[in-house]
Order: structure tokens, then sequence, then C-alpha cells
């Protein structure tokens, strides 16, 4: 039996949406399509043991584990962080356009760990406790790094606040 | 739907929705990680392998040999340990530096003795717990089993031993070689005993004869020329390499077979019995270094079986002495419980050193000093014999037997070290190399 059966199938089936998580871990078309591909690599390494577990799980933990890895190794030439907001992020968030460049600029100033905890608890729609155990940290941690992520976010970023999609859902 | 899971979803619309065999590429990159693992668990076998291989010989070659120092009394030591593996080999340019106490065989199977089957020996010093293998390229073969295929000499300075051109002599002192070249014709099978002024060897030889070759019986003087004699002892001999012993001027030779002792002149030949009923099988023959006695230890033959010191009608070990100038002759023997069971040579005019071990279950051996004129015989300890020492094949340097036994310590074993500092290197080894298969592993993934 080929080791590596209905590893394309699924590849096909979930890119999309796995590529949508490694945008929003990273913030840069780049290295989303960089860090999808590793996770997918170690994914393949694995897939006998994983192919009939869940594997969307597996490969969405190892991008989670892997951006803020990543961020570890490149902590020397990341971006810096800027005093203002980019002048796109401040026009209204009618323009959808511009309310994605205000989101991404807002992400992007968040440190990749807390990145990974507001995809993984308001994108993914995880539990605490699961974002704990895809994170490889503890519950307590998590909460913290989800109420920082939050705060800074309100902060660097008010305009995001005035989005209405939903009446009665606040940031 | 939080109002957050919108604006995040918001933004990962930015992320086209294009791919290029990414699937593809993830399992070539897999299948290769899977290849740099399988070599890199190769190349650390090879590691752990290498290290080991190189590390142990390399470090039992570590060992050294130190020359007896001042104030170390020469003697027996009183317990003989197993031969450490990390001892080093003495043979012709390296020395052992000192006379040896005792010359070991070692048990042919399993006890990590190197050389050939023929040549399990090794030596342990005089003033020392210096024990080295002996390198003793070219030796012969024994004509009878159970005895070593070399002998020291009674001041444990030199091993003697055959080879096919004669007899080669290895100064354990110094580490240089001669050899005694064998008259034209002949071939040195074994050295079987030493004259006790060192001046003498008894060999047995192998010459053609119509049928097959005829096992011959000889002398010859350890002197810068030597010089060969076949004396007549009156019966052909049967090759018993236990059975012949010199007398200490090296000018008599004693003999015992077909349960007879006989004494012959090495010049002129002229034999005499001195002794019947001694046994049959492989009886073992000393001379005391005065040169007036000869002990024997014989196998009892079947009529002497209810003779057993211990009262039982088991076979045993019966020992005897003759006074050379008045015939007298004496019986010695060991308690109910024990037995005899081999003779290493004289000490005083009464004192042997004899091989003792329980009778019966297997138990450890002894080497012990018997004073043979007393009723109940009178023993002491010498030396125990761990096991991988065989206790039939042990010799003696006869000048130290009856001078006090010295304590020994155990040898430091540092083959232990050896093994472990070589398991480390392996695990090093491998450890480096899965660190550098991850690194490689991490870096192709990225």
């Amino acid at each position: 039996m080929d080791r590596y059966a209905g590893f394309s199938e699924f590849v096909q089936t979930r890119e999309r949406a796995l590529l949508r998580t490694a945008f929003l871990l990273t913030t840069d078309v780049q290295l989303a399509e960089d860090l999808l591909q590793s996770a997918l690599a170690k994914a393949a390494l694995h897939w006998p043991r994983i192919r009939n577990g869940q594997p969307e799980a597996y490969i969405r933990s190892a991008l989670y584990r892997e951006s803020v890895s990543r961020w570890r190794h490149r902590r020397g030439v990341t971006e810096v962080p800027t005093a203002s907001m980019p002048e796109r992020a401040g026009v209204s968030p009618e323009d959808e356009v511009d309310l994605r460049f205000a989101v991404i600029a807002a992400l992007r100033r968040l440190p990749p760990r807390q990145r990974a905890v507001l995809v993984l608890r308001f994108y993914e729609d995880l539990s605490e406790g699961q974002v704990a155990e895809a994170l490889g940290c503890s519950v307590g941690t998590v909460k913290s790094q989800t109420h920082d992520a939050l705060r800074r976010l309100r902060s660097m970023a008010p305009e995001l606040a005035e989005f209405r999609p939903n009446p009665g859902v606040l940031l | 739907m939080t109002k957050l899971h919108t604006l995040l979803d918001v933004a990962a619309d930015t992320m086209p929705a294009h791919a290029d065999n990414r699937a593809e590429r993830a399992v070539m990159t897999a299948r290769r990680v899977r290849k740099t693992r399988v070599v890199a668990v190769v190349v650390a076998a090879v590691a752990a392998v290498l290290a080991g291989s190189v590390v142990v010989p390399l470090a039992s070659r570590l060992g050294t040999i130190e020359p007896a120092g001042p104030g170390e009394e020469p003697g027996l030591p009183d317990q003989i340990y197993p031969v450490p593996l990390h001892a080093p080999s003495v043979g012709e340019g390296a020395a052992l530096g000192q006379p040896a106490a005792y010359l070991l065989g070692g048990v042919q199977s399993g006890d990590g003795w190197f050389g050939e089957s023929c040549c399990h020996m090794a030596v342990v010093g005089a003033s020392t717990d210096e024990y080295a293998f002996l390198d003793v390229p070219g030796m012969t073969e024994v004509t009878g089993g159970g005895a070593l295929n070399a002998r020291l000499a009674p001041d444990g300075r030199v091993i003697a031993y055959a080879t096919a051109d004669g007899v080669r002599l290895l100064n354990l002192v110094d580490g240089s070689g001669r050899t005694l070249d064998a008259p034209q014709g002949w071939q040195v099978w074994s050295v079987l005993a030493w004259s006790g002024d060192g001046t003498r060897l008894a060999v047995a030889t192998g010459a053609p004869a119509p049928g097959g070759t005829e096992i011959g019986l000889a002398t010859v003087t350890v002197a810068d020329r030597a010089s060969w004699s076949v004396p007549d002892l009156g019966v052909q001999w049967n090759g018993s390499p236990n059975g012949v012993a010199l007398s200490p001027d090296g000018g008599q030779i004693a003999l015992s077979q077909d349960g007879e002792l006989r004494v012959a002149s090495v010049a002129t030949g002229a034999a005499r019995v001195l002794m019947t009923g001694i046994g049959t099988v492989d009886p073992k023959v000393v001379w005391s270094r005065d040169g007036v006695r000869i002990a024997v230890l014989g196998f009892a033959t079947s009529p002497a079986r209810a003779d057993g010191p211990d009262g039982s009608k088991a076979d045993w070990y019966r020992g005897r002495y003759v006074d050379l100038a008045s015939g007298n002759i004496g019986v010695f023997g060991v308690e109910h419980g024990f037995k005899l069971s081999a003779l290493l040579g004289f000490g005083g005019q009464f004192h042997l050193l004899a091989l003792v071990s329980p009778s019966g279950e297997a138990g450890r051996y002894t080497f012990e000093r018997l004073e043979v004129t007393t009723v109940p015989l009178r023993r002491s300890t010498v030396t125990h014999l761990p096991d991988g020492i065989d206790p039939w094949q042990i010799d003696v340097a006869a000048a130290l037997i009856e001078s006090p036994s010295r304590s020994s310590t155990e040898p430091d074993d540092i083959t232990r070290v050896i093994a472990l500092v070589a398991a480390g290197a392996a695990v090093i080894a491998l450890v480096a190399v899965l660190m550098i298969g991850r690194l490689w592993r991490r870096h192709t993934l990225r």
C-alpha cells in the first residue's frame, strides 16, 4: 500500500482553509505559503499514523507551533513595531479592503503567540483547553495571552471596534 | 460567530487560492527526510561500532607494567585474580620488568583470553600484582592435555616453550629471547620441566619412525651452546607431560609411568625403580630443592580405593614421597571432604605446594602448603584461585614456594571504565548524528 495514499486528496480538499489560517498566523502571503508547506511536509512524514485520526488537527497544530517557533528563530530580523498605525488603517471600516488592511496591520503588531491564540480562539473557535493543547501551553497562559491580545488590539486599532457586522458582539 | 471572527475572516481573504502541487512537494520532502533519517541511523550505528572497536583496543594497550619497586619483597600472591582484559602483552621486546610468580593458563572457552587455542597464558609478577598476557608466537602443541604449553623457570625470570625450531626462551624481565635449536631431524613438542638450578630442561620430542612419529624424552642444557641428550629410562615413555622431573642440578631425571617411579642419570642413562603402585593415570612428579626427595601424586588404582582417606570407595589422589638416599617412603593425603589434585613443587624438606579442592561437588581451588610428615597432615592456604584460571594449567616460580606469601590486591580493572568510555563515545556519536539529521530535516522542511 502506498505510504502516502489519500494525502493528495486531503490536501486538495483542505488546503484553502489551511492557507487562510496560515496567513492569519503570518500576515504575509509568502510566509503563509512556506508555513503551510512545512506543516504539510511534516504531515506527509507521519501520514500513515495520522491519516486515520485527525490529520487536519495535526496540521493546524503544526502550523501554530511552527509559526511561534519561526518567530523565535527570527527574533533578530523581525519587524519593528511602529508607534502609529499605517495610514490605511485609519480609513472607514465600511470599505472592506481597508478593513482587511486594518485587521492585518493590527495582527502584525501582535506577538506571534498572541496572534496564534487569537486565531485559534476566535477564528478556529476552539476552547481555551483546545488552544492550550494545540500550542503546548497551560490554559492559564491561553487566558492571559488572550486577554493581553484583545487589550492590545483595542488600544492599537480602536477603529476596528466600530465595525458592526453583528450588533451586540463587541470586540 | 463573533465580530472578531468576522474580521479575521475578512483578513484571511487576502490569501490567494493558488496552489502548485503542494501535496506532491510535501511528499517529496517527506521522502527526503525519511532517507536522511535512515542515513543518520546507519551513520550513527557505524559511528558507535567504530567508537567501540577503536576505543576499546586502544585503551586496552594503556595498561603498563612497572618493575617491582624497592621494599616490595617477592612472594607468591595470596590471591590470584582473573587477568584484566586491559593487561598488556609481554613477549620479545615487551618485558614484564620483574620475575613472575605464576604462569597461568586460562579456560579456553568464554574467558576472553586472546590468542590461539593453544596459547591462553598469562603471568603475574613476583613482587607486584602486575598481570600480563604472554605473546609467544610459534608455540607448538603440547603432547598431552591438561598441562601448560610453557614452563616457568624456578626463579620466575624465564619462560621456556617449544617451537618448530627447538626451545624458545623468553626472558620476562628484559623481554629478550633466544632459541635452543633442536638437533637435525628432531621436533620439540613441548617443554616438560626445569631443573632446580635452571640449567637444564626436559622436553618431549617427536621423530619420524616407521608407522608414525615416535614420542621421545630428551634433556637440553640452557647454555649458550645447547647440549642435548636422551636418557635411557628403561621403558618407552608414554608422553605424560606431568610425569617428568629433573633433579636440582639437572643431572638426573625422574619419570612416573606404569605405576612406577624411575630415576635415571641424564649422562649415563642408568635407571632404577624407586616406587611402585603410584597409580597409572597421569601421575605428577616433583623433586625437592635439596635433591634428596621426590614426591609423586597419582590417581589411585582400583585396589587402593578402599584406602581412601575419607573412607569412601571413591577414586582419590594419593601422595607419596621417597627419600633417595634411604629409599624410605612416606604417604600423605588430606582429610575427608577435600582432595589433593596436583603438586607444584617442594618448598622445604617436607613442605609441598599442592592444589587442594573440595571433593565431590565443585568448589574453590586453593594452593596450599602441605607439611607432609605430620599426622594429620598440616596445611595452610597460600593462594586462592578464582574462576577463569584453570587449576590444571598453572606453573610456579619454585624459588618462591618456601618464602612467605605476600598480600595481593586486585589489579585495577579499567576495562569497565573503558567500556563506559566506549559506550559514552557511541552515545555521543549517536546523538551528534541524530542532531545533524534533525537540523538537516529542519532545514529541508523550510
